[in-house]
């Protein structure tokens, strides 16, 4: 999302509360508090929250404010996923993005999330960011290989999980992690993402 | 600090972008356009129900119809357009909704209302990608052809009752001996030993039971259960709520994962569940649903519920409604034998989706364990031969069939059962030797075989008291 709340500006939240049911249109607006309140909840487990923020709170109608999104998946050997999460991040570096910029976590299952922060993009809130970003990123896929990028999260709203919150199909946290610690074995990461990482500072 | 790089990307990304989104709008929309005021209403909706059924996610569509309505003249207002945009959206999920309820499953999940109406409204279908990224989380249909063979086949932790990833539901009346039922069957999957003639395969058990921790010790000394079973003994204070209900599924889902559970027995269901009118179906199949939590982690569910008091067959002997007995895998209902108290046998009918299922078992509870005496019929045999034999036992000089019949006594043996039933009988007691022809004498001109006990000689001053003969133990 962006690296500054501004409750001026609205997001949806969802849950899963089972696996067939899926409670969203929760739009708070986009505080520290209402986010909180949202994760204690429901216990931490299977919350969710847009990738972008809307400047109206009917958000279909908004201009989008929101990080640039990447959401690697590999069910089959999520080795796969961070090895394409390594071959992108290392790519953002050497063309000049600034590395305390760049959000990392794993995302308690199969795969990883990775974001370059709103405000370090130089750009401004518009109605079709998410298409936009949907070329970016289709172009990076097509340029570095990466298999296991899933495309179909550049919507214009679209949820995806909660820092610290616990995955249900796993019983792990989706964590955040600093970049070193991608090199790291994906058990190494697994066995942190046993407990909530709180600490985590850029 | 800023990714001085970006801006160019991203004004690149945003040229392409708007060439796609206007190739798209030229090729869909030239029929569309510059609707004057009278029809804008129905045209905007008609096509915003076209666009949803055909091709475009909500956002295109969205997108769509807004720059439409700029050609309009003059356009609707926001608010129009937004109603306008909400009903098509909520009609094609409705429809979507309905069809699916209609037709199946998806995954082997029933979906509910509450996704119908908790959830956004669906997304069309026509891109593929597009189409998938809404429910991307939600289970995906697979081809029949696709499925593996290897969930095609049932893991049994009790062969023909307790299968991985499914629910059994048994239901009795009160007092009828559930609780015996269930320590002993603790006991056989303890010891990977067969329960009622059926294998068992050890696993980690967990129960929910109403029954006091006082009871579950006294069991646990008694049938020296010392296996990884974890009991919960009446924890609610109060009814739970639905979301508590599924709360704590959830809490039970991450339980059994952590401490490997292979099965969890909930009993009574009527204690445990959210339900508070148990004779409404959706409300019962509603709560039956999280239960898939468990099962879907490949864990066996058994369901203990109680009879309604004005009892049923086949299956409709449960209390409540009957979304209970449908929403489950193995239906057993658990009854006495015989209309009295002092039976110790039971009756287990079943109806399942699997075809190792016996249909019926007659069981009789002897010296702390369970002797299967077979099904109904079966057992009806059994005691009719053991009346018979009795009657032979007497009359050491051999009988005829026509004697047999004359002198059956209905008091003590029951119905009379027909001469070719007698005949059938006796052909039974041969096979099993415990009878044989003696001799054949002629009666009015015919030769009529006499039979008897085999090593009861005449003469022998064996008196069986029948008055006083009891139906055998088999």
């Amino acid at each position: 999302m962006t690296n500054n709340f501004d409750e001026k500006l609205f997001i949806e939240l969802g849950v899963r509360i089972s696996p067939t049911i899926f409670k969203r249109n929760i739009i708070v607006s986009y505080t520290e508090e209402a986010i909180e309140a949202h994760r204690k909840k429901y216990n931490h487990l299977d919350v969710y929250h847009t990738i972008f923020a809307y400047d109206n709170k009917e958000i279909r109608l908004g201009k989008q404010r929101g990080a640039l999104p990447f959401d690697f998946d590999c069910e089959e050997n999520p080795q796969v996923a961070l090895d394409d999460t390594i071959k992108l991040v290392d790519f953002f570096i050497k063309e000049g993005c600034p590395e305390n910029e760049i959000r990392l976590w794993f995302s308690g299952f199969k795969g990883f999330h990775v974001q370059v922060l709103f405000e370090a993009l130089g750009i401004e809130p518009d109605e079709n960011l998410h298409a936009i970003f949907k070329v970016i990123a289709s172009n990076f896929k097509k340029q570095l290989n990466l298999t296991t990028l899933d495309m179909r999260i550049y919507e214009k709203v679209r949820l995806w999980r909660l820092e610290n919150s616990i995955n249900s199909k796993s019983g792990l946290y989706k964590i955040p992690l600093y970049l070193e610690e991608m090199y790291l074995p994906l058990e190494g990461i697994k066995e942190m993402a046993q407990s909530q990482r709180l600490n985590v500072t850029y | 600090m800023i990714w001085k790089n970006f801006p160019d990307i991203y004004t690149k990304a945003k040229t392409m972008q708007m060439q796609v989104s206007e190739v798209k709008e030229s090729l869909q929309l030239k029929d569309a356009v510059a609707v004057e005021q009278g029809s804008r209403d129905d045209d905007m909706l008609a096509l915003a129900n076209s666009l949803l059924s055909r091709k475009y996610n909500e956002l295109e569509v969205w997108e769509t119809i807004t720059k439409v309505n700029r050609t309009y003249k003059p356009p609707l207002d926001d608010s129009s357009m937004l109603r306008i945009f909400r009903q098509a959206t909520n009609f094609i999920s409705s429809k979507k909704t309905s069809a699916t309820n209609e037709n199946t499953y998806l995954g082997n999940r029933e979906v509910s209302q509450e996704t119908k109406l908790e959830n956004i409204p669906a997304t069309n279908n026509g891109n593929k990608t597009v189409s998938q990224s809404k429910h991307d989380d939600m289970p995906q249909p697979k081809l029949l052809s696709e499925l593996s063979s290897e969930r095609l086949s049932v893991s049994w932790i009790w062969e023909g009752f307790l299968a991985r990833g499914h629910k059994t539901l048994i239901s009795a009346l009160f007092k009828a001996g559930k609780s015996t039922w269930i320590g002993l069957l603790l006991k056989a999957i303890e010891h990977g030993t067969e329960f009622l003639g059926l294998r068992t395969i050890p696993c980690n058990i967990l129960i929910f039971t109403e029954e006091s921790e006082y009871q579950w010790v006294t069991r646990r000394d008694e049938l020296n259960l010392q296996s990884q079973i974890y009991i919960l003994s009446n924890p609610l204070k109060s009814k739970l709520s639905y979301m508590d209900w599924v709360h704590w599924l959830e809490w039970v889902k991450k339980f059994c994962k952590e401490k490997e559970i292979g099965l969890v027995i909930i009993d009574t269901i009527s204690e445990f569940w959210s339900v508070n009118d148990e004779n409404k179906a959706p409300e019962v199949t509603q709560v039956l649903m999280p239960l898939n939590y468990l099962t879907e982690d490949d864990i066996a569910v058994l369901l203990v519920h109680h009879f309604r008091k004005s009892g049923g067959t086949q299956g409709t002997a449960a209390r409540g409604s009957g979304a209970l007995a449908s929403k489950v895998d193995i239906l057993v209902d658990f009854t006495r034998y015989e209309d009295s108290e002092e039976t110790t046998k039971r009756r287990l009918s079943c109806l399942s989706r699997f075809e190792e299922t016996p249909r019926e078992l007659v069981i009789d509870y002897i010296n702390g364990d369970y002797i299967v005496l077979g099904n109904s019929a079966e057992v009806r045999e059994k005691e009719k031969l053991a009346e018979l034999l009795a009657t032979f036992e007497a009359y050491p000089n051999g009988f005829t069939v026509k004697e047999v019949w004359e002198n059956w006594d209905t008091f003590i043996q029951g119905k009379k059962p027909s001469k070719r039933t007698i005949q059938r009988y006796i052909a039974r007691l041969i096979d099993a030797k415990q009878i044989e022809k003696v001799e054949d004498k002629e009666i009015n001109g015919k030769l009529v075989p006499f039979y008897s006990v085999i090593n009861l000689r005449q003469g022998d001053k064996k008196i069986v008291k029948t008055a006083c003969r009891k139906r055998m133990k088999p």
